[in-house]
């Protein structure tokens, strides 16, 4: 069966995903940044390539769920062999 | 795990992805050629992944392997993540990433170091504590040392002639530990208990060394000196309350999860039944308070028993049987507002019981239990209509018409596991659920993609099964914010509220004490973090920063727009490295968590994912860093988490270089757990391992390596020369090598 389409663009940066020049768009990112004041990478060369990474879509719940279990067995592990 | 045998897999399906974004991603100068001693080893990479490097790059990759600190190895490493993630190899991203890549940790430790020029009372009381700890003395003799010598110190400080006498009773008391034993080389022994900030002029604290020394060094057997010690303590410190049937430990930040149930000795309604029982067993001897390893191990132990036999078809069944589980705390039951309100004012009692320093030292004239309780009750009632709003919106969606067809019926599915995602993850009600609903949530996530599998493979009456299950699960959950996310969420605006009137600079808002905070708190009663919590933990270290403050950029009169912070540590450290550019660790710190979030950065085309996290933990008293490497399938926009992979390493302070890999495969998990005394570890991991099921992940096989061998090997391999190096990965371009398959120095 054909797979759904693939949703609308719901970021501006989203545009700038069949062009070349995405580093244009971390440029203007990065001089409202600056001008804002609002504390955050303004190298256009870095922050293009932080700004399309919102692991809260990127990353399951299932996956987290994994990634914490084993945090807290290690932790419980620790505090264990600490007593 | 070795990151190279990450990318070998990862190239399967990933090398025909790059090929294609070669265009895009290739440099746009004159294509030149490395020369030099790593020159083949860089060309065969950059072959590998279709690219050409122009003479800036070149002159950036030769640049960064001639400065970078680290192994040839490592460096190499550091210049595959960036061609895989399409990073531009400027020196800066590189060092970025290699920064990331190679983070021991040391600059969290570094960072989240105690400040000792503001040792406290609570400081020593607790220093004192975790010596009694290790000691492993009887509870009643622990809470009397504690006591006796938090009260000397309180009253010392206060210049209290009545100090004189607490003084005395707490000199007399160690002076009958340390006359039954000898005492040699304190400095040695400070150093190997890692408690090297203490004092010699503490006079309580180098008291209580010479008992540690001495007790180390006893040859007496240890029943008389114990016997000693407590008839000592008795005959001195005789404080009636110190043997009172409920103890009365001072309580701490730091012991706010593991003395919950002492703490709430004072309210019937808040102990649950298990604390009520041993309370009431009390006998005005010893009261024995089980550590919260051990309340983990039995709600996992409980897990256990409801997952254990699972076949397929039970399967179908299960999540409504999760809803009769016993909770281990209370919760709401009757979701009126007003019952809403009880249990957010209980929760917001324990709050305040807990930071009453913090509330002590803040000098503010608004009323903050006022402001707390409005603020929690306002959020927990907009996360119960969410909430009810969620479940009308997934029963609409999977009410499946006779005329729809399949394609409308796994858009549907596509759109209800989206939405079920988000609530887990990006609403107010992810942070109010509890492990129990968390586990409903998954699993109902888990038979939708299995729907949506069932759809494609044209089992059409398989799938309207599953979504029947799930409409049937998610619409009899009742909203249940639990008592120990109501505190968390009271927690933070407490927080939130301290730093509004704290005029304190930035450099004292003290990294340490918030990624000890937010670690704290991250956490359900029994000490499991969910995943919500990891998601939190990833975003308070900055890890979706910018992602977030683009998305605010984006949003038109965004609130967060005008009044923007997130309160995180990428922006704590921008902000200190405002304030002071000097400052190398903070320097170092920004540029890792800048080099993990770009190797985070998703690739919007490719069929794989790679994921990267220096995670920080609770390890012990200490904060440890544990790096956690991810790659699997894409699926939509997400990882595919029934095909994905996953290594975590680290090296724990008490049980050494640990590894641990997750493989999930078509939905099924094999876990390897890999330590130099793997046995120590077994039990907490079979129970985690059945754990897994509950989330939709159906456990495999589970194994346990000794390392020894591998980890040496690592280290052998590590320190190869850059042309042997060269000449292996000349040979044999990243091949994916067994042997290399573990090597903590990444």
């Amino acid at each position: 069966m054909n797979q759904p389409k693939r949703k609308a663009v719901s970021h501006a940066y989203e545009q700038y995903d069949n062009q070349t020049d995405f580093k244009g768009y971390a440029k203007q990112v990065a001089s409202e940044l600056k001008q804002s004041g609002i504390p955050a990478e303004t190298d256009p060369e870095r922050l293009q390539h932080l700004i399309r990474n919102d692991l809260r879509s990127a990353l399951p719940p299932q996956i987290l769920g994994v990634i914490g279990r084993i945090i807290s067995a290690v932790e419980a592990l620790e505090k264990e062999e600490d007593q | 795990m070795k990151i190279s045998a990450i990318f070998q897999n990862l190239n399967v399906q990933g090398q025909q992805t790059f090929a294609n974004r070669s265009a895009a991603n290739s440099t746009s100068g004159t294509s030149a050629a490395f020369s030099g001693e790593n020159a083949e080893a860089l060309n065969t990479l950059f072959s590998k992944y279709n690219q050409t490097p122009d003479t800036d790059t070149v002159s950036s990759v030769e640049s960064f392997m001639k400065t970078a600190q680290g192994s040839t190895d490592s460096k190499l490493e550091t210049v595959e993540t960036a061609l895989y993630k399409g990073i531009e190899m400027t020196p800066g991203n590189l060092n970025a990433v290699h920064s990331a890549l190679n983070d021991d940790g040391e600059m969290l430790k570094v960072l989240t170091a105690p400040n000792e020029d503001e040792a406290t009372v609570d400081k020593k009381a607790e220093t004192l504590l975790k010596l009694s700890d290790f000691l492993q003395l009887p509870e009643r003799v622990k809470r009397a040392i504690l006591e006796s010598l938090t009260q000397f110190s309180e009253l010392r400080a206060d210049g209290s002639a009545s100090g004189e006498l607490s003084e005395q009773a707490a000199g007399q008391a160690l002076e009958t530990l340390a006359s039954v034993l000898g005492t040699t080389d304190v400095q040695s022994l400070l150093e190997s208990l890692g408690l090297k900030t203490i004092q010699a002029e503490d006079l309580s604290a180098s008291d209580l060394l010479t008992v540690i020394q001495t007790l180390l060094t006893a040859e007496s057997d240890s029943e008389t000196v114990l016997s000693t010690v407590a008839e000592t303590m008795e005959a001195t410190v005789a404080d009636a309350v110190l043997f009172d049937a409920a103890p009365k430990v001072k309580e701490t930040g730091h012991r706010k999860t593991e003395d919950a149930s002492i703490e709430r000795s004072g309210s019937d309604e808040a102990v649950d039944k298990t604390d009520a029982e041993k309370l009431n067993e009390n006998d005005g001897e010893t009261v024995k308070i089980k550590p919260i390893t051990e309340r983990q191990s039995e709600t996992m132990a409980d897990s256990k028993d409801t997952a254990s036999g699972q076949t397929e078809g039970d399967a179908i069944n299960e999540a409504s049987e999760i809803h009769s589980e016993v909770r281990p705390e209370k919760a709401v039951d009757d979701t009126d507002e007003e019952s809403i309100e009880n249990l957010v004012l209980a929760a917001i009692d324990q709050v305040f019981g807990m930071a009453g320093d913090t509330l002590q030292a803040l000098d503010v004239q608004v009323d903050i239990k006022q402001y707390l309780v409005e603020t929690t009750t306002e959020a927990t009632i907009q996360a119960k209509n969410d909430f009810s709003a969620f479940q009308k919106s997934v029963d609409t969606l999977l009410t499946v018409e006779p005329e729809s067809s399949n394609e409308d019926v796994y858009e549907a599915l596509s759109k209800t596991i989206e939405k079920l995602d988000r609530l887990i993850l990006k609403s107010t009600v992810g942070l109010f659920t509890d492990m129990y609903q968390e586990k409903t949530l998954l699993q109902s996530g888990a038979r939708l993609e299995e729907a949506r599998s069932a759809l494609e493979s044209g089992a059409t009456n398989k799938a309207m099964a599953l979504i029947e299950t799930v409409k049937s699960d998610i619409g009899g959950i009742v909203f249940k914010p639990s008592e120990s996310r109501l505190q968390l969420f009271a927690s933070f605006q407490l927080s939130e509220a301290s730093a509004a009137v704290d005029s304190e600079s930035p450099e004292k808002l003290a990294l340490d004490t918030e990624i000890k905070k937010m670690l704290e708190w991250y956490k359900d009663s029994s000490g499991v973090r969910q995943s919500r919590d990891v998601m939190e933990i990833v975003r308070f270290m900055g890890g979706n920063h910018e992602a977030e403050v683009v998305e605010a950029l984006e949003t038109p009169n965004s609130k967060k727009n005008q009044d923007w912070g997130q309160g995180n540590v990428k922006e704590m450290l921008l902000r200190l490295m405002k304030e002071n550019t000097e400052n190398r660790t903070v320097e170092a710190q920004t540029m890792s968590l800048t080099g993990q979030q770009m190797m985070n950065q998703q690739d919007q085309q490719g069929r794989r994912q790679f994921h990267f996290f220096n995670l920080p933990f609770e390890d012990g008293e200490t904060v440890g860093n544990m790096k956690v490497y991810l790659q699997g399938n894409q699926s939509g926009e997400r990882l595919d988490y029934k095909n994905t992979e996953l290594y975590f390493a680290m090296n724990l302070n008490r049980l050494g270089e640990t590894g641990i890999r997750v493989k999930v495969a078509s939905g099924v998990c094999d876990v390897t757990v890999m330590n130099e005394t793997p046995e120590v570890l077994r039990e907490t991991f079979e129970s985690l391992f059945e754990e897994l099921g509950a989330m939709g992940i159906e456990p495999g096989n589970l194994r346990f390596e000794t390392t020894v061998s591998r980890t040496s090997l690592g280290r052998e391999m590590a320190q190869d020369s850059a042309q042997e190096s060269a000449q292996q990965i000349g040979k044999s371009p990243y091949a994916y090598q067994p042997e290399k398959g573990f090597d903590y120095t990444i």
